[in-house]
């Protein structure tokens, strides 16, 4: 009889010990992504032997964008491939409209909201694990790819996805990314017809072309458009109004605008550019949108031969991407607004457009992490590096 | 009155020489003054980086290799086929439709403009068919495309273009062979067609190394076939190192850059923007060709002492 | 030397019975006879492959346009159109009649530039020189062949272009024409410079093959009979070597029609009708040529119709270019039969 009472009690005193060794260690709970260790505000927790953790601090990890809808107490995780909503206190969750169940529902905990572990694994496509030994979560996401993917497109968008895949490579041995720049034209088009898994495309995609491929778009960035005139002319601001009568050919000598008695002449881009149709939805079809670039405008097929043009005439005007601003050409302030990162970050530039990669259909899983790490912080600095507006 | 229109006659002509030396010098100078600060020894021995930023830019090793491979390789598919044909048109083929037909097919194949070439092999090698020379596209749904751009295809593309003009001078260099070689060789009671390997084709040697340097020189210098076939990207995209010996399948299946896509690329032209370093690949271009066509004055030259 | 080929070929026919004896050989033959012939073939097949190809690509817009595609312009706003139109209302209808005269003018132009230039430097070299001077001059027309034409566009796109647009065009002259096009330095002139340094050499390599194959006899006679050594060249060898010469302009047309990177970098990328009644400006409109259409314009092959529309640019172009293929055989096939009468 002793004996027994003896070891129940011993059973439960163990149980406890365990218990308080457990929560005391949740307490210190690191969590390491790909390698990476990531500061949380809100360690994991340990809750019914599940580990809890914060959600969006691993989601933007990953790449996702994290929104909360206070009133429906709501959380979405949004990310190439998957749109995921749960909500606080509730087992259901969806993934791209179809329902699934956690074993512990979503909890907030100081003001985070707080998931459990396999959320991360199962609805996210991440692997986990819980290292005892080490007190840590570790989370690989971009660490697990392995295949063949094959991206075309955009030469603006090309040098960024060249570093990403250089990048992904590196961490995965078993991965293989070619990338062609091709145009965004054919960047579309080459998703469409399945011959690329991402295209990329400097502009947004055409609802005719959507329909014509059956495609979805993805934003990695964006990039602000200056718009640029020689160094030596005088005029060093025009205001959104202007710029939209001296493109369409309303305006068509310089005194109009504060210059001196000039003419102007505008240079724009080949049809199809991304610049091109980003700056006429911008600059233009934000005014009239049946108004179209002055037929005598002369066409370029590059930001550098628009640059060049400029830099040779002292009466041209021409917009160019933001990165392959230099002295040799002066960018005018729009709205009284200068053009550079900041003002373009926020909101207050008004030329900024979107960097898109699309993909037939939803993309698969690894096309998909390909596209998130574009969104991932690390991904912001690679555009950061290249003069482009991280999607932070 | 005669002789003042023949010095202006003679004049011009010597002007016309002046220029075309003048002309060419000044290229290269123009190209030597813009890109010589761009030229190092790091820029001939690092990969290039993709990005905008010249600092970081790298060099043009894989460039360069990339225009070695699709020079070789264009060059190995096109001789054995070009020798084929050459042999076929003047050893045997007979004097009738087929034979006529063959040789303005091969006319009309050396006017075709390589960006046509171009179109053709991407729209050809994109069918799945030839998804072995690329890859495939797997994992997107409702498609069976293959990639249609590698170092493979690429050569081919390039492979068809020198086509005609290897079989041309193949075809030079083997009818130059004297017939009594042929015939002292059909006498002794060799077959047509040991005599053709054993005695034609060696004593044609020389003749089709010439055809081998002329295609090479052309295939080196194409962009429009590169931009399409290969696509231009900044970096070798195959498994890493692409220059480790295991990895020479992937590397071949994959895409890169050669000399010229990447002075396209950087020229204003380009997205690349960085002038300079499309000039200094300019100059390491030239020098390549310089190389190539003095070899070919050196066997040019020393078959003609051996003549003699 | 031909002893020892003929040590060889016997020393072959030898092995050949040890190993394989009499019976084997003739089918082998056949085979290989079969073999290279199919190789032969093959690169005969491929230009018809490539034509059915282009052309089946393009069907739509031919089919569509008719004979409009050559007599009519608008190509620049026709991509416009197609590139913004709904995807079920797709514009089929391109005329490309500016491209063609594009193509045709600066290719013209760089002739008349390249032909008295290529055939005196070819006279020089052939006739003139000797020694040093000769190897020099021949080397170098080698090199200026070689140079790539990205090369060539380069030089283009930072010299030639800045030099037309900064010294060349005035303010008064871009006013002038700014309701027909835009004066930039990206012109027909610049694209003929460029394409006239790119079709010299070819000329030149050539004309010194005419001139070499004009008989010494010729020489001989004309100045036995003490005509002196300049006029025997214009009045006897020229003439002489004169289709040897036109089949070379030929092959350098077609050259200069197919050009796609180079033009595309310096012609002026937009598709104007040059016009005569401009005078002088004539030279410095912007002009875009086939080839470099389907460079320029595929920044939009997403567009269906525009892609039909390329591929179309690439009928035209292959069809101009086996034109002048055919022209050059038949002038040969003329030169040598004269050659075989005389």
């Amino acid at each position: 009889m002793f004996s027994k009472r003896f070891f129940v009690v011993l059973g439960l005193a163990f149980v406890m010990a365990l218990c308080m060794v457990s929560v005391s260690l949740a307490a210190n709970m690191g969590i390491v992504i790909d390698g990476k260790r990531v500061s949380a505000d809100v360690a994991p927790t340990m809750e019914n032997g599940r580990t809890l953790v914060p959600v969006r601090v691993i989601s933007e990890g990953f790449g996702a964008k994290v929104g909360w809808d206070a009133g429906a107490q709501k959380v979405t995780v949004n990310s190439a491939a998957k749109d995921v909503a749960l909500t606080i206190g509730s087992k259901n969750v969806t993934v791209n409209n179809t329902g699934k169940t956690l074993d512990v529902p979503a909890k907030i905990v100081n003001g985070r909201t707080m998931v459990p572990l396999r959320f991360i694994g199962e609805v996210l496509g991440a692997i986990v694990n819980y290292d005892d030994k080490t007190n840590t979560v570790n989370i690989k996401y971009f660490t697990t790819m392995s295949g063949t993917l094959t991206i075309g497109g955009s030469t603006t968008v090309q040098p960024i996805a060249e570093t990403v895949a250089a990048e992904l490579m590196k961490m995965n041995s078993s991965l293989y990314v070619t990338v062609v720049g091709t145009g965004s034209g054919d960047g579309i088009k080459g998703a469409g017809s399945g011959q690329y898994h991402i295209g990329n495309a400097s502009r947004a995609v055409k609802d005719s072309e959507k329909e014509e491929y059956g495609l979805r778009e993805h934003q990695i960035g964006s990039d602000a458009i200056a718009v640029v005139v020689h160094p030596s002319n005088p005029v060093n601001g025009l205001t959104k109004q202007q710029v939209f009568d001296i493109f369409t050919g309303k305006i068509k000598n310089w005194n109009e605008v504060g210059g001196k008695n000039a003419p102007i002449f505008v240079q724009t881009r080949e049809e199809g550019s991304g610049t091109l149709s980003a700056f006429i939805e911008l600059a233009i079809e934000t005014i009239d949108d049946s108004s179209a670039i002055t037929g005598t405008a002369a066409p370029h097929t590059s930001n550098g031969l628009v640059k060049q043009a400029v830099a040779n005439g002292e009466n041209n005007i021409g917009f160019i991407s933001l990165g392959y601003l230099d002295s040799s050409v002066k960018a005018v302030k729009v709205d009284s607004v200068e053009a550079n990162a900041e003002t373009a970050l926020a909101g207050v530039y008004p030329y900024v457009r979107p960097l898109n990669v699309v993909t037939k259909g939803v993309p698969g899983a690894l096309a998909a992490k390909f596209i998130d790490y574009y969104t991932s912080p690390q991904g912001f600095k690679i555009l950061e590096d290249e003069s482009y507006l991280p999607m932070k | 009155m005669n002789k003042i229109r023949d010095s202006l006659q003679q004049s011009f002509a010597w002007l016309s020489a002046l220029i075309t030396i003048v002309a060419c010098f000044s290229i290269i100078v123009f190209l030597f003054l813009k890109g010589y600060k761009a030229i190092s020894f790091e820029f001939l021995t690092t990969n290039p980086n993709p990005t905008f930023q010249a600092q970081e830019a790298g060099g043009i090793l894989s460039p360069m290799a990339g225009t070695f491979l699709i020079t070789i390789i264009g060059i190995l598919i096109a001789l054995p086929w070009a020798i084929a044909t050459a042999i076929y048109l003047s050893e045997y083929a007979k004097k009738n439709l087929i034979t006529s037909y063959l040789k303005i097919a091969i006319d009309v194949l050396s006017g075709v403009p390589t960006i046509v070439i171009a179109i053709f092999g991407v729209a050809l090698f994109t069918m799945p068919a030839f998804g072995f020379l690329s890859s495939m596209i797997e994992g997107i749904e409702g498609a069976n495309k293959a990639f249609g751009k590698s170092f493979f295809v690429c050569s081919m593309g390039m492979a068809v273009m020198v086509l005609p003009y290897v079989i041309k001078t193949c075809e030079e260099a083997v009818k130059a062979v004297p017939v009594s070689y042929r015939e002292a060789s059909l006498a002794l009671g060799a077959s047509k067609r040991s005599t053709i390997t054993k005695v034609v084709l060696p004593s044609a040697k020389r003749g089709i190394i010439t055809a081998v340097i002329l295609g090479m020189g052309r295939i080196i210098g194409d962009t429009a076939i590169v931009w399409l076939l290969l696509g231009g990207s900044i970096r070798m995209t195959g498994p890493q190192p692409w220059w480790h010996f295991a990895n020479w399948l992937d590397t071949l299946k994959n895409t890169g850059s050669t000399l010229t896509t990447y002075i396209f690329f950087n020229s204003p032209a380009g997205e690349g923007n960085k002038a300079e370093l499309a000039f200094g690949a300019s100059i390491v271009l030239i020098i390549i060709i310089i190389l190539l066509n003095t070899v070919a004055d050196f066997i040019g030259s020393r078959g003609a002492v051996k003549e003699e | 030397m031909e002893k020892l080929l003929i040590d060889s070929a016997a020393k072959h026919v030898n092995v050949n019975k040890n190993k394989k004896g009499f019976k084997i050989s003739p089918l082998f033959d056949s085979l290989w006879e079969f073999m290279i012939f199919l190789l032969a073939a093959m690169g005969a097949l491929l230009i018809i492959m490539i034509f059915l190809f282009i052309l089946l690509k393009s069907w739509k817009i031919f089919s569509a346009s008719g004979l409009q595609i050559i007599t009519t312009t608008g190509f620049e706003e026709q991509i416009r159109q197609a590139y913004n139109a709904p995807a079920d209302l797709p514009v089929w209808k391109f005329g490309m009649l500016s491209l063609i005269v594009g193509t045709i003018t600066t290719t013209l132009g760089a002739l008349i530039v390249a032909v008295p230039a290529g055939v005196g430097t070819a006279v020089i070299i052939c006739e003139m020189s000797s020694g040093w001077l000769k190897r020099f001059l021949e080397s170098s027309t080698r090199l200026l062949a070689a140079i790539p034409s990205v090369i060539y566009g380069l030089v283009g796109l930072m010299l030639v272009v800045p030099f037309i647009s900064g010294n060349l065009l005035t303010v008064e002259m871009q006013m002038k024409y700014l309701e027909y096009f835009q004066l930039t330095g990206n012109s027909m002139l610049a694209g003929i410079i460029i394409l006239s340094f790119m079709i010299v050499p070819m000329v030149i390599a050539l004309s010194v093959d005419a001139i070499n194959a004009v008989p010494k006899e010729y020489r001989e006679a004309s100045l036995a009979l003490g005509i002196t050594k300049w006029r025997t060249i214009t009045l006897v060898v020229i003439p002489a070597a004169k289709s040897g010469i036109l089949a070379g302009v030929i092959l350098a047309a077609g050259r200069g029609i197919g050009e796609a990177i180079a033009l595309s970098m310096v012609s002026g990328a937009s598709a104007v009708l040059p016009s005569l009644s401009h005078g002088f400006v004539f030279l410095f409109t912007p002009v875009l040529p086939l080839a470099s259409a389907i460079v320029n314009k595929s920044q939009a092959i997403s567009i269906p119709s525009i892609e039909a529309a390329l591929f179309a640019c690439g009928v035209i172009l292959l069809v101009m270019c086996s034109f002048l293929s055919i022209c050059t055989k038949i002038i040969e096939s003329v030169v040598r039969r004269r050659q075989g009468l005389e």
